[in-house]
């Protein structure tokens, strides 16, 4: 398993986030975590970042404890937030070098580089211009790019297409698509049905800190993901 | 190179490209490079105007005493003279209190210069900024430039959330740490560096291209960097720890507040009330009840110049007072000698007492560099330029120990030479030729490491203290996705 929660509890002081969470993604698998706002998921990718310590219960990521080894962990993952930040006086391509190099990656030749920006979709005359000019969606591509340079087995999304227009949504989704054929192994977070199923492999609801449903996304029709969700969200 | 040291190149690069980018390295910049070359315009026209007054005024000094014509060696004593302490070129960049106890010293039989043994040390700040000088704007603004590049280093990262960003690569913290350190240092020697070079210039187009003086400034340089690292590390500390970036500025301004501006102020209150000086009139009330009733106030200036007057003759195997009846003006050379050691000693114990105030008061001074690295460095960077009161004092004691050789030289040949003309005789330009050469001479910077060991101290102590809150921090710091 590339990714793996065992038990997995978090409280922050008498709120309990996460109930003992149980799940594990494979290579090539995508792990749509579906839930209302305060369900868990941010937490349990934060957890995996080992940006907080579990309460209980164990993160492992390529069989090891995150809580170990926090810095070795991250080098197999590559995480792209609702909105990736990155510094705005740089250009798209001086960001992508950056984090390129902080994630020891060897080859940051400005060629190089260009390619996966293009693969990412981030148009030619966006490459040099500084990111603070860059909408939402050119972020998010540049958040993909830098997946995609770093060759990570894993991929953290927390709400990647929040806020983005149908069209670029749909771009992003291609992309994570195309990186799981690669054999990245995907979670992501997100409020979007129609997007977990389309790009997702596996879906897990979650509803206060607990895994209260797994579905194989191919297995459910759109109309019945939604009718599953609305059941446990009002339960 | 190995990949460690990539990634802090890398991070030490994206640094500066920012403060680059947004404007705040050139503005700032280049207004604290036009301050200090400002500074050292003033500083290095002031200097050599002291120089050619100096020259001058030594030179007509120097003719004055030689062409005082013929008169009583005695006489001549009463005449005196002045000397001048050299002019050092490192003065252009810190004039510390040369400004405050002046240059020159009044020589002459019977009279001490004691306007000369004043504390002024203790200076305001603001008095401070009010000379312009290089060391003004390296000590203040300086560090007010290390704050304004440097205090979102960590926090404004934290805020846009890019530390997230970056920590998700899987970069060890310390890394980034060492990589924002590198810029901050680069920022800072890009400034300051070509000003140091046209600085070094200036000192060397002043006539300090000796090795002595280079070594001054060598370790000037040094001590200069060790205070911004300091300001540095603090910097770096507060932006990781604080809880936003305008916390971390408004700290950091407090710091330097308190630093620049209420600690050298509340040093000089403390010596003064640890180490109180009297007031002129007093030491001018108590030198003069000294005089003519010794040090222990129960004595009488006549038994007593009588006693050291027998204690010379005895001294130069004058047993026999009869010997001194033939020749009248024999004796009085012994009294006016006996007479002059009586004042030297009466004048030595009050300037000994008072200086050995002032220099406690120094001492509590420096104390307060402890909690002050602006205090240590203040004291270190006038200690190597030459200008502070042990420098003062080094200088008015040779001054003295000469006075002391002349009036007694003078003195000397009134007894030997005068015979039966007594008072009437007058001594010619063969005399005043032989008076000793005054060659003072500056001590070497090793003078200047002792005389402010203890503020050497407290920047070493600072030094290691900031360096290490700047590690910790960015070790311990925590972000949230």
């Amino acid at each position: 398993m590339v990714l793996e929660a065992r038990g997995l509890v978090k409280h922050y002081g008498p709120h309990v986030a996460l109930r003992g969470l149980d799940l594990a993604v494979d290579a090539g698998e995508v792990f749509c975590l579906l839930g209302a706002n305060g369900a868990g998921k941010t937490t349990t990718i934060q957890l995996f970042l080992g940006f907080i310590q579990p309460t209980a219960g164990s993160a492992l990521i390529k069989g090891a404890e995150v809580r170990a080894d926090p810095i070795a962990a991250r080098r197999h993952l590559a995480y792209i937030p609702e909105n990736v930040m990155l510094y705005p006086t740089l250009s798209g391509l001086e960001n992508l070098e950056y984090f390129t190099t902080l994630a020891g990656v060897h080859d940051t030749s400005a060629e190089r580089l260009r390619g996966i920006l293009d693969r990412a979709g981030l148009p030619a005359d966006a490459v040099e211009r500084p990111v603070g000019t860059y909408s939402k969606g050119m972020r998010q591509k540049v958040g993909i790019a830098m997946a995609i340079a770093r060759r990570a087995e894993l991929l953290l999304l927390d709400e990647p297409t929040s806020g983005l227009d149908p069209k670029a949504s749909n771009e992003f989704s291609q992309l994570v698509s195309s990186l799981r054929e690669d054999g990245v192994a995907v979670l992501m977070a997100t409020h979007d049905l129609f997007r977990s199923r389309e790009v997702g492999t596996h879906i897990g609801i979650m509803k206060r800190g607990a895994l209260v449903a797994r579905l194989d996304a191919s297995a459910v029709s759109h109309t019945d993901l939604e009718r599953i969700y609305l059941e446990h969200m009002h339960d | 190179m190995t990949e460690r040291t990539s990634i802090v190149m890398t991070v030490a690069r994206k640094e500066l490209r920012e403060l680059i980018r947004d404007g705040r390295l050139r503005v700032l910049g280049a207004l604290v490079v036009v301050l200090t070359l400002a500074a050292l315009a003033f500083g290095a026209a002031q200097t050599e105007r002291a120089h050619h007054a100096r020259a001058h005024a030594a030179e007509r000094a120097d003719a004055q005493w030689r062409d005082q014509g013929e008169k009583n060696p005695h006489v001549a004593a009463h005449y005196g003279t002045h000397v001048f302490a050299p002019t050092s070129a490192a003065t252009a960049i810190d004039p510390g209190v040369s400004a405050h106890l002046g240059r020159s010293l009044r020589i002459e039989a019977h009279q001490r210069n004691l306007a000369g043994h004043t504390a002024a040390a203790d200076g305001s700040s603001v008095q401070r900024m009010g000379q312009l000088s290089v060391a003004a704007v390296f000590l203040q603004l300086v560090p007010l430039l290390i704050i304004a590049l440097g205090y979102g280093l960590w926090s404004r990262e934290r805020e846009r959330r890019t530390l997230a960003q970056a920590l998700s690569t899987g970069v060890d913290q310390r890394a980034l740490g060492r990589g924002k350190a590198l810029a901050l240092a680069a920022a800072i020697a890009g400034v300051l560096g070509p000003a140091a070079l046209v600085i070094v210039g200036v000192l060397w187009a002043l006539g300090g291209g000796d090795g002595g003086t280079l070594i001054r400034v060598g370790l000037l340089l040094a001590g200069y960097t060790i205070y911004f690292a300091i300001f540095g590390g603090l910097t770096l500390h507060a932006s990781a720890t604080a809880r936003s970036s305008r916390a971390a500025l408004v700290t950091l301004v407090g710091v330097w507040g308190l630093f620049t501006l209420v600690l050298p102020r509340a040093a000089g209150e403390l010596a003064g009330w640890m180490s109180p000086l009297p007031s002129r009139a007093e030491l001018a009330r108590d030198v003069a009840h000294s005089l003519e009733r010794g040090i222990d106030g129960e004595r009488a200036r006549e038994a007593e110049v009588e006693r050291i007057t027998r204690e010379l003759m005895a001294e130069e195997g004058i047993a026999d007072a009869g010997m001194l009846m033939a020749d009248e003006m024999f004796a009085v050379g012994y009294e006016l000698r006996a007479e002059a050691r009586w004042e030297d000693m009466i004048f030595d114990h009050h300037i000994r007492r008072l200086d050995d105030r002032i220099a406690a008061q120094q001492r509590w001074i420096a104390w307060v560099g402890l909690a002050s690295p602006y205090v240590a460095m203040r004291n270190l960077s006038a200690g190597l330029c030459g200008t502070d009161v042990a420098h003062h004092r080094h200088f008015t004691e040779y001054a003295e120990r000469w006075r002391k050789a002349l009036i007694e030289q003078l003195n000397s040949a009134f007894a030997e030479r005068a015979g039966a003309q007594g008072w009437a005789y007058e001594a010619g330009p063969e005399l005043w030729d032989e008076a000793p050469p005054f060659a003072y001479a500056t001590p070497g910077a090793g003078f200047a490491l002792e005389a402010h060991r203890i503020s050497l101290l407290a920047l070493g102590l600072w030094l290691m203290a900031a360096l290490s809150l700047a590690r910790v921090s960015a070790r311990r710091i925590r972000v949230t996705a």
